[in-house]
């Protein structure tokens, strides 16, 4: 359940974020995150652990927004650039695995809105 | 506070607009809290020319029974040293310090993998060698260890044929990042149904470039071959 602990990071980002801001902010109403397909996160664990790991923060009760990012890949045998929905499917042009993902690991806060 | 890191997790900038919209643009990557430590692990182990490696598998691969053979059979070649990680005890910690190498064992509590700030807390109270080799033995945990970068020279995972040869394709990410696959417990394959060939096949779809290697800790066939692994990518990095 690391995404538990990914929430709390994501904490410490959102108050570093808001500390020195003026007027000082009291909340933090919305979330934008951008999480890839291919990134190893469940998103309903982040949805879950967020409220939990925002209990005692200026993000208490935010609202968490999910932007997901599509997976691509190089693939290293027909030399073609292709759409990879999860790490065990084939590339869709020729059906080898011998590719290298370029997109889809993201794992990012874009921006919040506060109050 | 630690004289470390701080522990303050004062490093990210505010980015504070004034204007009445009140939204705030971070555009942050949220593990780049771990990958700074892991940065300064990185650096750490170049400067002091120290290969860290980071083991990891399910709970019961034989990953501490294959470490205790590894340092018996190396242990006059190069210097050693261990950080171990479990939620709880330091019975693993036990094992290697009978084997008279430096061994520090990490309690994660209830996280169910090691990061990159343990890992340099754990540095200054260990203080490895220069021109050794450090094992870092993760929490056994197929999942979560794949995310956190510890600044290690390359992730090993161990994969005993208990477990059956589907795994790669079950804990895809894990496998995808190691550089090295170790099927361990050989010696019971005659008593289970684990298609070597399989395994080898599954991770290299996730992973092309995965290099394999078999062994049983206990007999302790293929245990060689490991340390031979070992040894040239110590020479390589060490007398590069």
């Amino acid at each position: 359940m690391h995404e538990l602990n990914i929430c709390f990071s994501l904490i410490r980002i959102l108050e570093a974020s808001a500390k020195n801001a003026l007027p000082p902010i009291p909340r933090i109403k919305t979330v934008w995150l951008e999480i890839g397909e291919l990134a190893g996160i469940d998103l309903e664990a982040i949805r879950f652990s967020f409220p939990i790991a925002a209990t005692h923060s200026l993000a208490k009760d935010a609202i968490l927004e999910i932007k997901t990012q599509a997976g691509r890949a190089h693939c290293h045998n027909c030399g073609k650039d292709v759409m990879i929905a999860s790490l065990l499917v084939p590339c869709a042009i020729c059906g080898q695995y011998n590719y290298t993902i370029t997109q889809g690991k993201a794992l990012r806060v874009i921006k919040m809105e506060t109050e | 506070m630690c004289g470390y890191c701080g522990c303050g997790h004062d490093h990210e900038h505010s980015h504070e607009h004034a204007h009445a919209s009140r939204i705030i643009q971070i555009e942050q990557d949220i593990l780049r809290e771990n990958q700074c430590f892991a940065d300064q692990n990185r650096i750490y182990f170049s400067k002091n020319h120290i290969i860290a490696l980071n083991l990891m598998s399910s709970p019961g691969s034989g990953k501490t029974t294959l470490l205790v053979e590894t340092i018996l059979a190396l242990k006059q070649r190069c210097a050693l040293s261990v950080i171990e990680g479990d939620q709880q005890t330091d019975l693993d910690a036990k094992r290697i310090a009978a084997t008279d190498v430096p061994v520090l064992q990490i309690n994660t509590g209830k996280a169910c993998h090691l990061d990159a700030h343990r890992i340099g807390h754990a540095l200054i109270d260990l203080a490895p060698s220069s021109n050794s080799v450090l094992f870092i033995e993760n929490v056994g945990n197929l999942v979560c260890p794949a995310l956190f970068d510890l600044g290690e020279n390359a992730k090993i995972v161990i994969l005993s044929v208990t477990e059956g040869e589907d795994k790669p394709l079950k804990y895809p990410h894990m496998f995808e990042k190691a550089s090295l696959m170790i099927i361990n417990k050989i010696d019971l394959l005659p008593y289970v149904s684990f298609n070597v060939k399989r395994c080898i096949e599954y991770a290299k779809r996730v992973n092309p470039h995965i290099e394999v290697l078999q062994t049983s800790a206990t007999t302790p066939q293929g245990v060689d071959l490991w340390c031979d692994w070992l040894l040239q990518t110590y020479d390589a990095k060490i007398t590069a």
